[in-house]
């Protein structure tokens, strides 16, 4: 036993080993108090008088009644407290929870809306905002296809929303690195694309306004959809214009993301239905682009009359073409430059003389670089065009005449 | 420690019969007393501990429950729970030394507060430890109960005691043979 022990531990305990002697008299006493108890008990170890049979009655309080063993304020006081945090999380948790299947014209859209809000506010890390985005993206296809089909039009508020969750998406995947950026980018293209397709496959007849609705987000979609295609040829492209976009914001952050100093096209193509999202740059075969420009539109963006290299180029480039990137401006008026078969990123139909001379709203950037009578608008002024345009994309104002490698 | 014998004295006890209820008294109560003195230090204090263990045992008895066999080690658990009880409700007693010291010839009053100092600073450490640590370290290394003994009392297997032993030893070269150390290294 002892050699369980450290010694001198046990010469330590062995301090209490010598207890004093017990008190004989007190040994008797105690021993005569147990054997009285003892024998008063005996009396009473015949059966107790049969209890009444309602005695279940009694023991029932006693079985549901849980009675602390002593009173505690301050248990009681951080109970109150518990309970009440608890029922407001709690509480709050369950509204929020609720909240995530409303629809837009539901009083807990609010909720989801800025529980999103919070979310994404709260996300570390890009990557993981960036994901967040692009699940918000399809809640938006989604609220906007379910409000359509029910015959609703979606408010103008959630559509904004959509492109701006659209837009963040993209503006995260290009900050991305390299590699890691053309992925992401190239997951937001696919995303984009089913979204759309979801978009187009509704070919159900529904009344005007909702018909316009559905063709705005179309082409919203179109467009970044584009932009996207952009970046995956050139990145930096597409930094590039996310950067003056978001300058352009900055200036005037009163402006929404269709006002935000791009030209806005109050006329879509065909419709002449103004269309808030447009920013200038269509797609090919979408059936959105300028109209038939034929003539004088003091409101448009005016193009330089010398042709040159690159000059009518192409339409959707609005910074410096990446030389090698198979994406810049066309050839302009000379025929020996050739774009990139199947590229889709072609120079288009080229202009008549005439169509040059024309203005133009194709520019989606009317940048302040470069000479030419360019028209820069004011950060108030919204150019508004309601003049048909050039069939077909036509020069872009790139301001450093189309040459590669201008200086913005 | 005859278990036939003290099965013999369960079943004079469950009949209530006095004498064997007197012979329990006196075969247990003065190691129940010693038990007692050695974790409170106070005599009035023991024969408080010894006279509720045996009237709580009468009570069980009464009641018709009570212990199936290993009676000693039954009311040591008792007594165990008494100054365990006792523990909680009262903070350490303070120490009067005018009445603590009794005279004796043999030595001298600053050696017997020197006693009497260390043997509250050991009651400290046991009461330190968990009530079934303190129980198994009580039994073992001052009642000289074995193993399987302890285990009785406590109702434990002998791993379980062993497991309890080593943490409580543990604990008390920590509290007892750190402090040594430390008030070497102040000296």
């Amino acid at each position: 036993m002892k050699g369980d022990i450290d010694p001198r531990l046990m010469e330590r305990l062995s301090q209490l080993q010598a207890a004093p002697e017990r008190k004989p008299e007190q040994a008797e006493r105690g021993r005569a108090a147990f054997l009285q108890q003892a024998s008063d008990m005996v009396g009473a170890v015949t059966p107790p008088e049969k209890r009444r049979h309602n005695g279940w009655m009694h023991a029932l309080p006693t079985i549901f009644k849980i009675q602390p063993k002593e009173p505690s304020p301050m248990f009681s006081t951080l109970s109150t407290i518990v309970l009440i945090v608890s029922l407001i999380v709690g509480g709050g948790g369950v509204t929020v929870a609720a909240a995530q299947a409303s629809q837009p014209d539901q009083p807990l859209y609010g909720v989801k809306v800025w529980s999103e809000d919070v979310r994404l506010g709260m996300t570390a890390g890009t990557q993981s905002e960036w994901k967040l985005a692009l699940q918000y993206t399809s809640r938006r296809t989604q609220e906007i296809r379910t409000m359509i089909q029910a015959g609703l039009v979606p408010p103008a508020a959630v559509q904004t929303r959509y492109q701006n969750q659209v837009e963040q998406a993209i503006r995260l995947a290009a900050g991305f690195p390299y590699q890691q950026a053309l992925q992401a980018v190239e997951q937001v293209r696919t995303r984009l694309q089913t979204q759309l397709q979801a978009f187009q496959q509704e070919d159900t007849q529904v009344p005007p306004l909702l018909d316009e609705a559905r063709l705005q987000t179309r082409q919203m979609l179109q467009e970044r959809l584009q932009w996207t295609e952009e970046g995956l040829a050139d990145p930096a492209q597409l930094r590039e214009r996310l950067r003056l976009m978001n300058q352009q914001h900055l200036q005037d952050p009163q402006h929404t993301p269709a006002s935000t100093g791009e030209p806005v096209r109050t006329g879509a193509a065909g419709s002449g239905a103004g269309n808030p999202w447009t920013t200038g740059t269509p797609t090919p075969g979408s059936s959105y682009g300028p109209g038939p420009g034929t003539g004088d539109c003091p409101d448009c963006t005016p193009v330089g009359t010398h042709a040159g290299p690159g000059q009518v180029g192409n339409p959707w480039t609005t910074g410096t073409p990446t030389p090698g990137s198979g994406y810049g401006p066309g050839p302009g008026l000379v025929p020996s430059h050739t774009c990139t078969p199947g590229s889709g990123y072609g120079p288009g139909p080229q202009p008549t003389l005439e169509e040059i001379h024309s203005p133009t709203q194709a520019g989606p950037h009317p940048t302040q670089m470069g000479p030419g009578p360019q028209h820069t608008p004011e950060p108030d002024h919204e150019p508004t065009h309601s003049e048909p345009e050039p069939p077909g994309p036509g020069p872009h104002p790139t301001g450093d005449h189309g040459e590669p490698g201008g200086n913005h | 420690m005859d278990n036939p014998t003290e099965q013999a004295l369960l079943t004079g006890a469950r009949a209530f019969d006095l004498p064997t209820l007197s012979a329990i008294y006196d075969r247990f109560s003065p190691g129940i007393y010693r038990y007692a003195m050695r974790l409170l230090g106070d005599d009035c204090l023991a024969e408080d501990c010894v006279a509720d263990t045996f009237s709580r045992l009468l009570h069980a008895l009464k009641a018709g429950q009570g212990p199936r066999d290993h009676l000693q080690a039954y009311l040591y658990r008792i007594a165990h729970n008494w100054i365990t009880d006792r523990y909680r409700r009262c903070a350490p007693p303070t120490m009067d030394l005018d009445e603590s010291i009794r005279s004796d010839n043999h030595s001298h009053p600053e050696a017997q507060v020197e006693d009497l100092l260390e043997q509250d600073r050991v009651r400290l450490a046991l009461r330190s430890l968990t009530p079934d640590q303190r129980l198994v370290v009580t039994l073992r290394f001052l009642e000289g109960w074995e193993n399987e003994e302890v285990a009785g009392a406590l109702q434990k297997p002998v791993g379980a005691v062993k497991a309890l032993q080593h943490r409580a030893v543990q604990a008390l070269r920590k509290n007892l043979l750190q402090e040594e150390k430390e008030g070497t290294y102040e000296g």
